[in-house]
């Protein structure tokens, strides 16, 4: 991942899953993935345990019932859900952090972070998206039954 | 004579003739212009006919060797594969013996510390925190606040130990701070995280001469890391008449996104 690097930053591949799962087969399906990959995110991670999780299911779920007025296949979902969700995410995510005692300088924390991620999930969440939407179209009928 | 009034006998009686006289006549050379005239007038036909039979020569020996020559083509092709895989496997052995020679150069330049080496098995998935996980843990004699270095300088300290493997947050960790000095001046200040943005200096004061190039140490105060150890180099120096402190940008003497091998200093207890 770091060869994918932004200005220093790495696309959050696991958030553009679970917001594509969620804005495809609704928060149904979208919470549990979020619950079970925000998990996985703070065992690997060094902050506080939990904050992954909570930031990724709250930004998941708002970024999919936002979405709710545009159309699946619109050009400008994948954006402005990955925006969204990126700011979202890294916003409570850094709540977190602070309320948990971290040092966090908010302006630093938005544009060494937050703007970079903002753009590079966003270039990302266009094949992300597109490949989970045909997963989404193959086992969509199996799913219905 | 009614032989050679035969019809059949006289050309071959007038072809003997003729190879006698010119068996006769070529020492003497009286018949090089008609030699001559005679290559010249037949060298496209024995080019043409050289080329041919080259060509038939190693098609026949193409087919006769067939079996052979794609059996061989399989072996060249498997030997290609394994010396690529060698050629691969040669050049991670020198990248991993160069590391090793600078850890053992470090090893031998500091013989008062206890070094364990560890590999980096992982980086931390979010942008807002700085830390590597390493392939030691508690079973290792790692402990929380072990400082980790490389040969080059200062890259962080254990914050969580696990049985087999170590959380390390590196200096540019937003949390991170370190008690330095500059080595020229002997300034002293706080080199702390800035993300993305490496390293900042703090609190040194507005009357401590800093120059850009100068090399930045810990300080040793406050006991968390080892005396001088390097941290980085000056890049940048911000003063404001109106502030009680200048600001130093540091840049870290390690590459923190190539790291692939540190080592855990076990004999410094913080």
């Amino acid at each position: 991942m770091p060869r994918l690097s932004l200005w220093g930053v790495t696309p959050d591949l696991m958030l553009l899953v679970v917001v594509s799962w969620s804005l495809l087969r609704g928060n149904s399906q979208g919470f549990p993935l979020a619950l079970a990959s925000g998990l996985i995110l703070d065992l690997l991670s060094g902050g506080p345990f939990g904050a992954a999780t909570l930031s990724l299911t709250l930004a998941s779920m708002i970024a999919s019932w936002s979405q709710h007025g545009i159309a699946r296949d619109s050009i400008w979902l994948p954006l402005a859900a990955a925006s969204l969700a990126t700011v979202l995410y890294d916003g409570i995510y850094l709540v977190i952090l602070r309320a948990c005692g971290r040092p966090i300088t908010w302006g630093l924390g938005f544009l060494q972070v937050i703007v970079p991620s903002i753009a590079w999930n966003a270039l990302a969440m266009y094949p992300a998206y597109g490949l989970l939407r045909r997963l989404h179209l193959r086992t969509v009928f199996g799913q219905s039954e | 004579m009614s032989v050679l009034r035969n019809r059949s006998v006289t050309p071959a009686v007038s072809l003997l003739v003729g190879l006698l006289a010119i068996t006769l006549l070529r020492p003497t050379g009286y018949l090089q212009p008609v030699e001559d005239l005679v290559a010249s007038a037949l060298a496209p036909l024995q080019y043409s006919l050289d080329w041919t039979s080259t060509r038939i020569t190693g098609w026949a020996q193409t087919l006769k060797h067939l079996n052979s020559l794609q059996a061989r083509v399989r072996e060249l092709e498997e030997t290609v594969d394994r010396l690529m895989v060698e050629n691969v496997r040669l050049r991670e052995a020198e990248i991993e013996l160069a590391n090793l020679r600078e850890q053992l150069q470090f090893k031998i330049a500091n013989p008062s510390y206890e070094l364990l080496a560890a590999e980096v098995i992982g980086r931390d998935p979010s942008n807002l925190l700085h830390y590597i996980i390493i392939d030691r843990g508690t079973q290792d004699g790692i402990a929380i606040g072990m400082p980790v270095v490389t040969a080059r300088g200062l890259v962080g300290r254990i914050t969580t130990a696990y049985p087999h493997s170590a959380r390390v947050m590196l200096l540019t960790d937003l949390a991170s701070s370190v008690n330095a000095l500059i080595q020229s001046s002997r300034a002293t200040g706080v080199v702390q995280g800035q993300g993305q943005r490496g390293l900042m200096m703090r609190y040194v004061e507005q009357n401590e001469p800093v120059q850009v190039g100068d090399i930045v140490l810990t300080s040793g105060l406050g006991g968390n890391f080892p005396k001088r150890r390097v941290i980085g180099q000056v890049t940048a120096v911000k003063r404001n008449d109106m502030d009680m402190f200048q600001e130093v940008q540091v840049q870290s003497a390690v590459s923190f996104h190539r790291l692939e091998m540190v080592l855990v200093i076990q004999s410094f207890a913080p």
